[in-house]
């Protein structure tokens, strides 16, 4: 599989109102299961991984936190780009207490774990890409926004 | 040969990435060793056979072998250095 299959323009979620890092996942947890690509358990699976091993990375020139969890509660594999409406405080990984705030959570669900392995590393690699970060903070819409990751992602 | 261990919560998604990571770089500098991904809860078990540990979350309590900081491997932040420390440590 490509990692730009995993790409989903309904899966795009800007201006969300969540008051508290919690209510996002609850909220976009919702969106994933109505569409089919997660199990019910999906949600506080990732809420309690979270807690355990926090994945907030504070990058050169952005925080994001990509969570994820084990393939058992994903359906279809995907990635989910979500921006909150104001910034939310997140733990870093490899921490316990070291807080930051969030510009972009890239939720991952993953069923084949190889195919994790690839995402991770094509993320990382566009985060360290100063013209895909400029492209992040300058496309508000959901299509503009999801257009820009895809051609990004097949380059 | 050495053994290097990288280690994160479910053992499939950041250690293994790390470790595909890390693998390239000792590949490229012509150092050979195994690198293992595994679950943090296994670690206890590999730790004993391994040189170097490359923790990605919080240790819960100290081990005996050179421990690197793993984030850096995945976003290439201050990778530079602990490249350096890992490639002496397995020279050494």
């Amino acid at each position: 599989m490509s990692e730009v299959d995993l790409l989903h323009e309904e899966l795009v979620f800007l201006d969300v109102d969540a008051r508290k890092t919690e209510d996002l996942f609850l909220f976009v947890g919702e969106e994933l299961e109505k569409r089919g690509y997660v199990k019910s358990t999906f949600t506080r699976a990732i809420i309690e991984r979270e807690a355990l091993y926090p994945t907030g990375l504070a990058l050169e020139r952005i925080n994001i936190g990509i969570p994820h969890t084990d393939p058992m509660h994903v359906n279809t594999g995907f990635v989910a780009v979500v921006k909150n409406k104001y910034k939310l405080p997140f733990i870093h990984m490899g921490t316990n207490n070291q807080q930051i705030l969030i510009d972009y959570f890239f939720i991952l669900g993953i069923k084949d774990p190889a195919d994790q392995v690839k995402l991770l590393q094509l993320l990382m690699e566009k985060f360290s890409n100063v013209e895909f970060i400029q492209g992040l903070q300058s496309n508000h819409e959901q299509h503009t926004l999801f257009s820009f990751i895809k051609n990004k992602f097949e380059e | 040969m050495k053994t290097v261990i990288v280690a994160c919560g479910s053992g499939v998604a950041t250690s293994q990435t790390v470790a595909s990571k890390v693998k390239k770089i000792l590949n490229e500098n012509g150092v050979k060793a195994n690198v293992e991904a595994v679950d943090i809860k296994s670690l206890d078990q590999y730790i004993k056979t391994s040189h170097v540990y490359i923790a990605i979350t919080k240790a819960k309590k100290e081990y005996d072998i050179p421990t690197l900081n793993g984030i850096a491997f995945l976003t290439g932040m201050g990778m530079k250095e602990e490249t350096e420390k890992l490639i002496s440590l397995l020279k050494s």
